[in-house]
């Protein structure tokens, strides 16, 4: 039993700290405070920087062009990030990059890997639907195979990517008389190909999504990822890329708020010195904690080579709720001060609370629903049956 | 290195205690404890004894085995598992520090099995700050004289010897804080167990002028707060373990019942609404685990640990309250009934997410070692 890093490891999180104390500019830093999940140009050089760096593949196998490093390493890597808020590649790295690697051509292995590792190429990740989302084998955009071509018609939605990627990570139904799990194929769409309509949504936490329509796109067969109607089996095999997971923006929120709590005088001393705010932020801070250690703990199972998959429920559930009672605490601790956006003068730390209520409901939904968590944890975890 | 597992050895010893508890202290012999005035079982002190559980976490120089505080972190959640009413953490916590302070002659009866040390830090205001430190400790010419009261201190009335906090000097600063040792039988004490929830032996102990030697202090007087404050953390730190195993249990025995109850014509465990609060209850059985392991293993590395131990006291306590509320929820009519085994898990819970520092107390404590 053992929580300490080992001295390469700090030493490695130190040169990532010093890396962001070097490149993050206050422009980058208003930048990403605005585009939150989307990546604007500033963004995008510091992505490029990072690949240069080879951060951006520092899980990667070193025969893929990555660094090779270990679990805990990416991990220490994505906390960094996520305390600056900083993009980090997401799911072109974490769930593209590595489905690739193991299912993809050799073509597509030397077209993509290498320049998803520059940042040059960016997916946007096609799997919603308006009719399929935690029943995402529902979906209906069609793939039919004309010679040498795929003719795509359909449309996804929450393509939240999609306006500033270079392609479009597809799933499709290739196989309608097949049952629905089966009949499913992954291709690789690039976002310019004619007939492609890529349309904005607004979210009320001030996000850029989109709608992404496809009207008969034709893309060569050779866009196809793996084997025809073996999309689902890939889907999930690559959601076990995706369980290492950063705390670091959930801290970031409380320490905002505690900053909050220390500079504002009420009755003569600040609030932080009020006990009923000091115990709700201890509350708070106690149960970041035990979020940290959920996410090393993910970490570490990865490290060990398991797949963390209930674990990485856990930490989901725990993470996007505990945002919503840092939202909620602000509010009763900051008053109406809490309802000032980022545009108004008089918004304190820079509105970035007020922001969070009005975007914490996302992480509840997105990336699975916290009732499809919650079933994951009962059924795989607890080993309850089916209903 | 980041290592969250148990060693293989580890994994034997917790096993074997999983084992041994599940044979020797089934649940017949904890209603029995319950009703005895000691509050604790001999027969099952000698053989923990005799397995090497109290001299896990001593070095061999003195008789020990030269395990670690995690290894008794461990056997404290198999103990919480069973819901075996016993001074193990309290004997472990106070004997370390009378190793620090050189007392390797009682360090060997505890491993022996001969002699049951408990921390008595509680008084009437149970806070664990030390302006809640009362007890007078009057210098004399042959040594000091107790007067005052101790309350909530588990394990007070059967201990042969009590770890007692006091004040030897004037008035002084808050930290100026004593420690003696004082024999359970000492002429002027009186010590009476109190009736409390969880059927957990809790004492008062009433001191009248009782006299305690020089060479009974322990550390330095007036400079007693740090080492009470490490005492403290240590058994807090295994109170989170003995809750998180508690936590942890209870989900098992709720999942079980679940899976067996039919009704509707079909398992309770198949039903959405059954299934989302196991799976919260494991959520925060998880938490519990990790945050008590981790204060666990910060009170073995001898690090401070006020925030790793306030996290997981206060966290492990909120897990094995909401546990076992839901527990008897999901169990309905026969989880509240005294001959079933949940309702030694429920009153458990709530003594010890009260005692040794409620909650808010740690969460207080928390947010000093955070700056607020």
């Amino acid at each position: 039993m053992d929580f300490s890093l080992t001295p390469e490891q700090e030493s490695f999180q130190k040169q990532v700290r010093q890396f962001i104390h070097e490149h993050l500019t206050p422009e980058l830093r208003a930048e990403v405070e605005r585009e939150q999940y989307a990546i604007g140009p500033l963004g995008k050089q510091f992505v490029r920087l990072m690949g240069q760096q080879g951060w951006l593949g520092i899980g990667w196998p070193r025969e893929y062009g990555g660094q090779g490093r270990g679990a805990i390493d990416q991990w220490l890597f994505l906390e960094e990030m996520a305390l600056e808020n900083l993009p980090t590649g997401g799911l072109t790295l974490n769930s593209a990059g590595p489905t690739l690697m193991r299912v993809g051509s050799e073509r597509q292995k030397q077209e993509y890997l290498p320049r998803i590792l520059t940042g040059e190429i960016e997916f946007a990740i096609g799997y919603t639907e308006p009719n399929a989302g935690s029943d995402l084998a529902s979906l209906q955009t069609r793939a039919v195979r004309e010679g040498d071509s795929y003719v795509i018609n359909g449309q996804k939605i929450y393509t939240s990517a999609a306006h500033h990627s270079t392609h479009i990570w597809l799933l499709a139904r290739t196989d309608p008389k097949a049952a629905k799990h089966r009949g499913l194929s992954i291709f690789i769409v690039p976002i310019d190909a004619p007939g492609v309509t890529v349309r904005p949504l607004a979210t009320m936490g001030s996000e850029r999504s989109n709608e992404v329509f496809f009207e008969d796109v034709r893309i060569p067969a050779g866009n196809l990822v793996g084997e025809e109607n073996r999309g689902w089996y890939y889907v999930t095999m690559a959601l076990d890329f995706e369980r290492l997971m950063a705390h670091n923006r959930t801290r970031r929120y409380l320490e905002h708020l505690m900053d909050y709590a220390r500079s504002t005088v009420v009755d003569g001393c600040p609030l932080s010195r009020h006990p009923r705010v000091r115990i709700a932020l201890a509350r708070l801070a106690v149960e970041v904690e035990v979020l940290r250690l959920f996410s090393l703990r993910s970490a570490w199972m990865i490290e060990c080579g398991q797949v963390p998959n209930v674990e990485a429920s856990v930490f989901k559930i725990f993470m996007s709720e505990l945002n919503q009672r840092i939202a909620v605490a602000a509010q009763d601790i900051m008053g109406p001060y809490a309802t000032l956006r980022a545009e108004d003068p008089a918004a304190p730390i820079e509105g970035r609370l007020e922001k969070l209520y009005r975007s914490f409901p996302l992480y509840k939904f997105a990336g699975g629903t916290n009732e499809v968590m919650r079933n994951i944890i009962a059924q795989r975890g607890l080993g309850m049956p089916r209903g | 290195m980041i290592d969250l597992g148990w060693s293989e050895a580890q994994t034997m010893l917790r096993d074997s205690a999983r084992g041994f508890l599940a044979k020797e202290a089934p649940k017949s012999v904890i209603r029995r404890i319950e009703s005895d005035p000691l509050g604790y079982s001999p027969a099952l002190w000698r053989q923990m004894a005799a397995l090497g559980w109290l001299a896990m976490p001593f070095p061999e120089s003195v008789g020990g085995v030269g395990g670690s505080l995690i290894d008794a972190g461990l056997l404290a959640e198999e103990l919480g598992r069973a819901c075996l009413p016993s001074p193990y953490i309290h004997t472990v916590a106070a004997g370390l520090t009378l190793l620090e302070a050189g007392r390797t002659d009682l360090v060997a009866k505890i491993i022996a099995g001969d002699l049951i040390v408990v921390p008595a830090f509680s008084e009437a205001d149970p806070r664990p700050i030390p302006s809640a430190v009362k007890l007078a400790m009057t210098p004399v010419s042959d040594g000091y004289r107790l007067s005052g009261l101790k309350r909530f201190v588990e394990y007070g009335d059967a201990a042969h010897l009590l770890l007692c906090s006091g004040r030897a000097g004037q008035a002084g600063s808050d930290d100026a804080v004593t420690l003696m040792l004082v024999a359970g039988d000492a002429p002027g004490l009186a010590r009476r167990r109190l009736a409390t929830t969880g059927g957990d032996p809790a004492a008062e102990l009433g001191f009248e002028s009782v006299l305690a030697a020089a060479g009974d202090l322990v550390g330095e007087r007036d400079r007693g707060w740090p080492i009470m404050e490490r005492t403290f953390n240590r058994l807090c730190a295994l109170r989170a373990a003995e809750m998180a195993g508690g936590t942890r249990q209870v989900l098992e025995m709720t999942v079980e019942y679940t899976k067996m109850r039919v009704q509707f014509g079909r398992a309770l465990a198949t039903f959405q609404a059954v299934q989302h609060i196991c799976a919260d209850m494991a959520i925060m059985a998880d938490g519990a685990e990790l945050a008590a392991r981790q204060a666990v293993w910060a009170m073995d590395r001898g690090l401070g640990g006020n925030f790793e131990v306030g996290a997981a006291k206060a966290f492990a306590g909120q897990a094995y309250t909401f546990a076992v509320s839901n527990a008897v929820q999901l169990h309905g009519g026969i989880g509240y009934m005294e001959e079933y085994d949940l309702q030694f898990y429920y009153r458990r819970a709530r003594s010890e997410e009260v005692m040794m520092g409620t909650n808010e107390d740690h969460l207080e404590r928390v947010a000093r070692a955070l700056g607020l």
